[in-house]
This record gives structure tokens, sequence and C-alpha cells, in this order.
């Protein structure tokens, strides 16, 4: 197994939202539910989980009624990310490689 | 690893790319952001013709506040965040001095002909050209963000 290989990562609703993150500063939380289509309760444990590797951060704050959670991606987040495509990508040049 | 589920995951991270991409073209373009700026844009070119101390820059003033006021909503309401980068100020300052064009060659040529309203005949220009001009802007932001938007 590739050591950049991230299996923590690997996870298709986690690896989504941190491909949704990597391209931008922040993201709502909104956005990041309905763009990988799933609920507010399971995106919130994805984020926790993520929070608490240290890969994203989450800054909640309150206008009048209204709550909004801006998500954004740590420094740790961008590298972990990064290595992980990375290793995808050669896994898909050694296959092309040995045939 | 199976390289059939590496290039599934790296299809899943493209595309959620284009996705963010897409939602910041989409929020930036929307059909409010076509129009409020417009309108203030209006304003300004309509205030060219009125008369006295007062009601002139009264008039611009209040199609200036519409546009910031505009924009400092717009940026809170927005669901994806990005600082522009150099590419991006380039290209905004770019279309900015293009409209800027547009409003001083409009203004110059109502003058020249000596129209009786040259603010008036300015803002109907400025009316006619946003539309095209604003979806060429959106056409080319779309594919300069999709080319410089980093992986």
């Amino acid at each position: 197994m590739d050591p950049d290989f991230d299996e923590f990562l690997h996870l298709p609703a986690r690896l989504s939202l941190v491909a949704l993150l990597a391209p931008v500063e922040w993201a709502e939380f909104g956005f990041l539910r309905d763009s990988i289509g799933t609920s507010d309760s399971a995106l919130s444990k994805h984020l926790s989980a993520l929070t608490a590797a240290g890969y994203v951060q989450v800054h909640k704050t309150r206008h009048g009624n209204t709550r909004r959670a801006r998500v954004r991606l740590t420094p740790a987040g961008h590298e972990a990310f990064r290595r992980h495509a990375a290793a995808l990508e050669r896994v898909i040049a050694a296959s092309r490689a040995s045939d | 690893m199976d390289p059939r589920d590496a290039q599934a995951s790296l299809a899943r991270i493209g595309g959620m790319r284009e996705r963010a991409a897409d939602e910041l073209v989409g929020h930036n373009f929307r059909l409010s952001a076509f129009t409020v700026p417009m309108l203030g844009l209006l304003l300004i070119c309509a205030s060219f013709d009125l008369p006295g101390p007062y009601w002139r820059p009264a008039v611009a003033l209040l199609g200036m506040g519409l546009n910031v006021g505009f924009l400092i909503v717009h940026q809170r309401r927005a669901p994806v965040g990005r600082k522009m980068t150099a590419g991006e100020v380039a290209l905004y300052l770019w279309a900015a001095g293009i409209l800027l064009a547009l409003i001083v060659t409009s203004l110059i040529a109502a003058r020249m002909l000596d129209t009786p309203r040259p603010g008036l005949m300015t803002a109907g220009v400025v009316a006619v050209a946003w539309a095209p001009l604003g979806l060429g802007f959106r056409r080319l932001y779309g594919v300069f963000l999709c080319r410089n938007m980093p992986h």
C-alpha cells in the first residue's frame, strides 16, 4: 500500500467533502450537504470526524435568527488531500504500466 | 488497491472541484447580481442630467450606495468563498475598464450630438449593452476559473 494513501480520507463522503473544500477558502454547511447529497446529521458526523483528525475547521456564526456554519480545510487537510490524490494517481499509473 | 476504485475516486474529486467552480460562477452571476448593479449604474448615469447642486450627487450616491450595499449582502450570502487571484482581479478590472470606456464614449457622443438628456442616453446604451457584456464575461470567468482553480 502506498504510504500516502489515507484510509481515513478515502471514505466517499469524506473524500467528496475534502475535494469540495480544497479549491476554495471556505464553504457553507448547506452547500456541502446538498453537494454530497446527505442529511444534516450525517454531514455533522463526517465533519466531526474530519475536525478531530485536524483536517477541517468549522466556524459557526449567528445573524439574527439564522445560524450559519462555514467549513474550511486546514493546512494539514490540504496536505493529506494532496498526498492522497497523488497516491490514487500512482495506483492508476502503476496499473497502466503493468497492462 | 483496485485501480478502478482509484479511478472512481479521482473522478469524484474532479466532479467535486467542478461543483465548487459552478457554485462560484452561479452565485457571482445570478440574476440579482446582473440586475441590481445595472440599476445602480443607471442611476449614476441618469444623475448626469439632473439639475442643481443637490439632486445630482444625491442620485449618484444612491446608485453607488445601492451597488456597495448589494456587494456586501451578496458576499455575506455566498455559499462558497475564495480569495481572488491576481488574474481574476485583472479580469474584473479589464471588464470595469470596458464598461467605463462605454460610458465615457456614450457620454461624449451624446454631448457631441447635442442630445437634451446625455445621461439618459448613456444609461440606455449601458442597459442595452449590459446583458451581452455580462453573459460574455460570465463565460470568460467560468473558463478562467476552471483553468486556474487549484486542485
